[in-house]
């Protein structure tokens, strides 16, 4: 199925008491794309990382859509976000995808909220047009190149590496052990779990959440644009 | 706004970001992980409006 057949409906698993938006899809640079946009005033953009999507910012769209027009998209292959044959899940292609959405919506005077991948791809896109940005909010992240650190070599080594992508493939790793091991303060829930699960149901669909480890050694010249 | 319990990105990264950003005000969420979306949804909320209310320029 290419991006373009994809349904533009929200799927019946999605757990409406738990995200209780529109869900609205945009065609972006040949994908289709996913988001809400909920409330009005002044824009915020949320923008995700791995292996992660709008759900994510589930709770702080409640609170804020009552002031704020809270928007927040998942990138293709990830959320309720569909790839078009041929995408290759990089973040330098996430990010072109995040900066045609922001023009396709006319966003201006907006702040945008970044975490995890969320902060190259997001400063990225702030960078290149920074009079519509209002202000940055910078979540766990970071945004340039990891040049020899390590603790972020040893991770991408680990994680974008053929054992992992094998469990990931199969096991859907990154979403079984890694989102409950990084959520300190409480547990994830089993709808909660199954939400972050649901949109990598294959292990091929599950071949976006390996790229992103990968990728943080890889894609050096990005994160050095950055 | 930076959980200070992420196995991943630590206090060097978030001191580097208030180096490049001088103007910036900083939140730790205590005892949060990486995804702090989860664990602190409704204090990152709340500083998000009262940020904007103070220090936004438009």
């Amino acid at each position: 199925m290419s991006a373009n057949d994809a349904p533009r409906t929200a799927p019946s698993w999605l757990p409406r008491e738990l995200f209780p938006f529109e869900s609205r899809f945009l065609d972006v640079e040949g994908q289709v794309v996913h988001y809400v946009d909920e409330g009005r005033g002044p824009t915020l953009l949320f923008l995700h990382g791995n292996p992660t999507w709008s759900f994510l910012y589930r709770d702080i769209i409640k609170t804020l859509r009552r002031r704020f027009r809270c928007i927040a998209l998942d990138y293709p292959g990830f959320g309720l976000s569909r790839a078009a044959a041929g995408y290759d899940y990089l973040p330098a292609s996430h990010a072109r995808v995040v900066d045609a959405f922001v023009a396709a919506l006319g966003l201006s005077g907006f702040a945008v909220m970044v975490q995890d991948w969320g902060g190259p791809i997001g400063l990225w896109m702030a960078a290149r047009r920074p009079e519509k940005i209002a202000g940055l909010i910078i979540g766990n992240t970071w945004a340039w190149p990891i040049d020899g650190d390590p603790h972020f070599e040893g991770f991408s080594k680990i994680m974008g590496g053929t054992i992992a992508k094998f469990a990931i493939r199969h096991f859907n790793a990154f979403v079984n052990v890694m989102m409950p091991m990084s959520v300190k303060r409480k547990r994830l829930s089993r709808a909660e779990m199954a939400a972050y699960r649901r949109p990598f149901p294959t292990a091929d669909s599950r071949l976006p959440t390996h790229v992103f480890p990968r990728e943080i050694r890889g894609s050096r010249a990005f994160l050095g644009e950055v | 706004m930076w959980g200070d319990r992420d196995d991943a990105f630590r206090d060097v990264e978030r001191q580097r970001f208030e180096t490049v950003f001088p103007t910036h005000r900083t939140v730790i969420l205590q005892g949060a992980g990486h995804y702090i979306q989860e664990d602190a949804a409704e204090e990152i909320a709340q500083a998000i409006a009262q940020w904007w209310d103070k220090d936004v320029i438009l």
